[in-house]
């Protein structure tokens, strides 16, 4: 007897869709899918930190969002780990890029909300850079996982 | 590079659409294999196998040496 979480997976992913039945729809769907997911982290981080630099006035949905994404991350890893797959074994692979990337944009949310919440106020530009800075490494590393996609050969 | 598109216009004259409608697949999927770009389950292997009359070594000889300790 299926779970509830067995019950709310299959109604989220639809995976009984005939649609997958075919292996390389499968496999295709559920890249293009990981790759949404990606553009859909990193741009959802990166646009709560801005929120909280630029109109601090709405730091708190911002971090409500970025708390989401977080939570949205930890469940995706969970769903892995039901199945025997630990996603995180995958970040002893990754490149320095990446793996600045995601502390540069924990770094700027974490200061750009805390400085949010108490009021103060910092020199925008500073922080401008900061953002250009974070903004250049998530689109460098979404690119680099484009092109690790559009380039593999073999699967 | 596997020998899918040179057993299958030899042996059977199966075009990809046809040979996709056999083993329950896509066109596109065919032209992938055929293609290199997509290694397909030893499911479908065994499929493709068994209608072009073949075995799945034959229509993907091993490239590398067999893992360290293992002897066909």
């Amino acid at each position: 007897m299926a779970s509830m979480l067995d019950r709310a997976i299959a109604a989220i992913t639809d995976f009984n869709n005939p649609f997958y039945a075919e292996e390389r729809q499968r496999d295709v769907a559920n890249e293009a899918a990981a790759f949404g997911f990606w553009v859909l982290y990193w741009t959802l981080l990166i646009g709560a930190g801005a929120t909280c630099w630029f109109f601090p006035e709405h730091h708190l949905a911002a971090g409500g969002l970025a708390v989401w994404v977080f939570l949205v991350a930890g469940l995706t890893s969970l769903y892995a780990r039901r199945l025997g797959v630990t996603i995180s074994a995958r970040d002893r692979n990754a490149g320095y890029l990446r793996r600045l990337s995601h502390g540069a944009v924990g770094v700027w949310l974490g200061v750009g909300f805390a400085d949010a919440r108490t009021g103060s106020s910092g020199n925008p530009w500073v922080f401008l850079v900061f953002f250009l800075l974070v903004f250049t490494l998530g689109l460098a590393s979404l690119m680099a996982m484009a092109g690790q996609l559009r380039q593999r050969p073999h699967r | 590079m596997n020998r899918l598109r040179q057993l299958r216009t030899e042996r059977t004259r199966l075009t990809q659409a046809q040979l996709a409608d056999l083993v329950g697949v896509t066109r596109q999927t065919i032209n992938a294999i055929e293609g290199g770009d997509y290694a397909p389950s030893v499911y479908l292997a065994l499929d493709l196998a068994r209608v072009l009359s073949c075995t799945v070594e034959d229509l993907f000889p091993a490239t590398q040496e067999a893992p360290h300790g293992i002897h066909a």
